[in-house]
């Protein structure tokens, strides 16, 4: 089934979004992921914690898509460190995983994070966890084509 | 009556009879223990009356004592009629001078009190061990899922991803399509490379071997008879007879020492321990040693010509905790313990059905067998493809340079088959392809000439090294045309000389 490569518009509007994953190919893919969707105006990726410090300090995100096995911090730490930080206090999380065990679910929640996804995902997945995040509709629904943001 | 009164010191219940079996004498203990006051035991026909019929006491003992002498009864519960619960008496009768009959009651019911608690304590401990062991098997596979399914993950998400990716692009008609579909498919095979690297980790992690697993060639005929010498002591306190036969020389297995010494000193203990409960006369035990050739099994038998093992028994008796022994004689852990350690050697321990006395069969693969599967296994779980790697058999009657090669060969790679007697190594040709035989020249049975025409005449084209001392130059310069033998290893060889000459006869083949 083909999807509609979405138009090149005027994207002002729209948020934009930092990935932080160790592993490259993995921030490489998301983006791709996302800038096909053409919901975000900016997206950014990272694969250090202090590389995504920086990249905050630069520039304002809406969205921060960051894996919980980072290897010199959890990503629940990053978390706390960029809430702490000007501006970001009311930006949004959405955590992703290689296994989710109680534990782990647990101290995620506990963070305040309240979006979860575990990998291996989809495209489809998601953009449709993004969607239901941001409060966007979402540019694959069947049959509805491109909607514009409200 | 005033002779008996010395019975009323006693700590035993006694009571005297006549030959009608009414109670003429009876004595404090016996009035405590059965709860019967003096005036109901002057009441009573006969001593009988004052047990319930339901807990029948052994009148035929007092018969029998009537006619003279003593006996015993077995552990019985007696309940007596004014009493409220019964006792667990052991009962003798004895006929005294005077015609009377003196019935004795020994009162155990405290130990076998201490006796029921112990056993049932005994199965708890058999749930909670039950419990624990699996509980264990579950935390270590929750482990290993957690772990494996954390790294599988990423490459997993990046295969996946590249393949969605992969499918935008084809569709689309941007620029540089080719370099981003190359890019996408070598990510996908990077991928799965990291996947199957990864689930080969784990299996190499399943079958990893501790130290205490570690085998080596061994000489069976020395472990057995060091096992012997462990139990010679027993043996002779006791005056059992302890024989063993090897049907051949050089009977060698790829065995952990230690724990197969184990095994056979169980099996040595056990045997010695029925015999002497039985009492049996001229008590023996014997170890066969043989080799089976048509089913590849090394074969050691221990048996004895004690009572046996009854045929209800024989299916339990390597479960754990199974043991017929006394309380505080055994914990039934022996043979299970000792089954578990004949499988991991791939053999089997099991009883079998004899006419007299009990035989245990060990039955262990030939060590070529287990030599090329073992190896073959290590190997593949280092990730080596199977074409790479090079499969060498070693022939030789010594154990120590079996084992110095098997290392060797481990170190670089290759899979190790070793052999110490010239029929089983060609009976294994048969079947398996190796890359290259190295044997010993000088071997008892069969030298390396007579090995190598037959190995030849069966149509084995693999290169052959002899390995012998420099004395032997003459029949590798003879057979070298005659049998194609590809080098020679001097003894004694450094670890250099031996892996230049294995590369060197394959690298002379591969030319040639």
């Amino acid at each position: 089934m083909a999807v509609k490569l979405p138009l090149k518009s005027i994207s002002s509007e729209k948020p934009s979004v930092l990935v932080l994953d160790d592993e490259d190919k993995i921030c490489q893919i998301i983006r791709q992921f996302l800038i096909i969707s053409g919901l975000f105006k900016n997206v950014v990726v990272a694969d250090t914690v202090s590389i995504a410090l920086m990249k905050i300090r630069n520039e304002q995100f809406d969205l921060i898509i960051v894996d919980y096995n980072l290897p010199d911090k959890k990503g629940t730490n990053f978390i706390e460190i960029v809430r702490k930080s000007k501006g970001y206090s009311k930006v949004k999380f959405l955590m992703i995983s290689g296994f989710l065990d109680n534990r782990t679910l647990a101290d995620v929640m506990n963070s305040g994070v309240k979006h979860v996804l575990v990998k291996p995902f989809t495209r489809m997945m998601l953009i449709k966890k993004v969607c239901e995040i941001m409060k966007i509709p979402n540019p694959y629904d069947k049959g509805d084509g491109l909607h514009q943001k409200n | 009556m005033e002779k008996y009164h010395i019975l009323d010191t006693l700590f035993e219940a006694i009571a005297i009879v006549d030959k009608k079996a009414k109670i003429v004498y009876s004595n404090h203990f016996f009035s405590t223990l059965f709860k019967a006051s003096p005036r109901v035991i002057r009441k009573l026909e006969t001593v009988f009356e004052l047990f319930e019929s339901h807990t029948p006491f052994p009148k035929d003992l007092f018969e029998k004592s009537l006619q003279g002498g003593d006996y015993v009864s077995e552990e019985i519960d007696l309940m007596s009629t004014e009493g409220d619960s019964p006792c667990h008496v052991v009962v003798k009768t004895t006929k005294l001078e005077d015609g009377n009959v003196l019935i004795s009651f020994n009162d155990i019911s405290i130990e076998k009190k201490l006796y029921d608690k112990y056993r049932l304590q005994l199965e708890e401990l058999k749930k909670s061990h039950a419990q624990i062991v699996q509980a264990d098997k579950l935390a270590t596979i929750g482990e290993l899922s957690a772990g494996i399914s954390h790294e599988i993950s990423n490459p997993l998400t990046i295969a996946t991803g590249s393949m969605e990716i992969l499918e935008e692009v084809l569709d689309s008609d941007m620029e540089n399509k080719d370099e981003v579909v190359r890019t996408c498919i070598a990510d996908v095979v990077e991928s799965h490379a990291r996947i199957n690297s990864i689930i080969l980790n784990m299996k190499s992690f399943l079958h990893s071997q501790t130290e205490e697993d570690e085998r080596e060639y061994c000489d069976l005929e020395k472990v057995i008879l060091d096992s012997i010498k462990f139990v010679t002591p027993s043996y002779n306190d006791h005056k059992v007879l302890l024989k063993s036969t090897f049907d051949e020389k050089d009977l060698v297995g790829l065995v952990n020492k230690v724990k197969i010494e184990q095994v056979i000193v169980n099996l040595l203990s056990n045997a010695l321990d029925a015999l002497v409960d039985a009492k049996v006369d001229s008590p023996e035990v014997q170890v066969e040693v043989s080799k089976d050739r048509d089913s590849n099994i090394l074969k050691i038998r221990i048996k004895d010509n004690g009572p046996g093992v009854p045929d209800e028994n024989k299916e339990q008796i390597f479960n754990a905790f199974f043991t017929t022994k006394d309380v505080g004689e055994g914990t039934g852990l022996g043979l299970a313990i000792a089954s578990k350690i004949i499988e991991a050697h791939q053999g089997s321990l099991m009883i079998e059905d004899t006419d007299q006395g009990a035989s245990f069969l060990i039955q262990l693969p030939f060590i070529e067998i287990l030599s090329y599967t073992q190896n073959e296994m290590l190997q593949r779980a280092r990730d080596v493809q199977d074409e790479d790697t090079l499969k060498v058999m070693v022939l030789d009657n010594e154990v120590q340079v079996l084992n110095i090669l098997n290392k060797i060969c481990a170190d670089e790679g290759i899979v190790f088959m070793g052999s110490v007697n010239g029929l089983d190594a060609l009976k294994i040709l048969e079947d398996l392809s190796v890359d290259l035989i190295i044997t010993d020249y000088l071997m008892p049975q069969m030298d390396g000439s007579e090995f190598s025409k037959r190995a030849r005449e069966l149509g084995v084209k693999s290169p052959i090294l002899y390995m012998s001392a420099a004395s032997n130059q003459d029949a590798f310069q003879r057979d070298k045309e005659k049998f194609n033998i590809a080098g020679m290893i001097l003894k004694p060889f450094t670890k250099e000389e031996v892996i230049k000459a294995i590369y060197g006869a394959l690298g002379i083949e591969r030319n040639g």
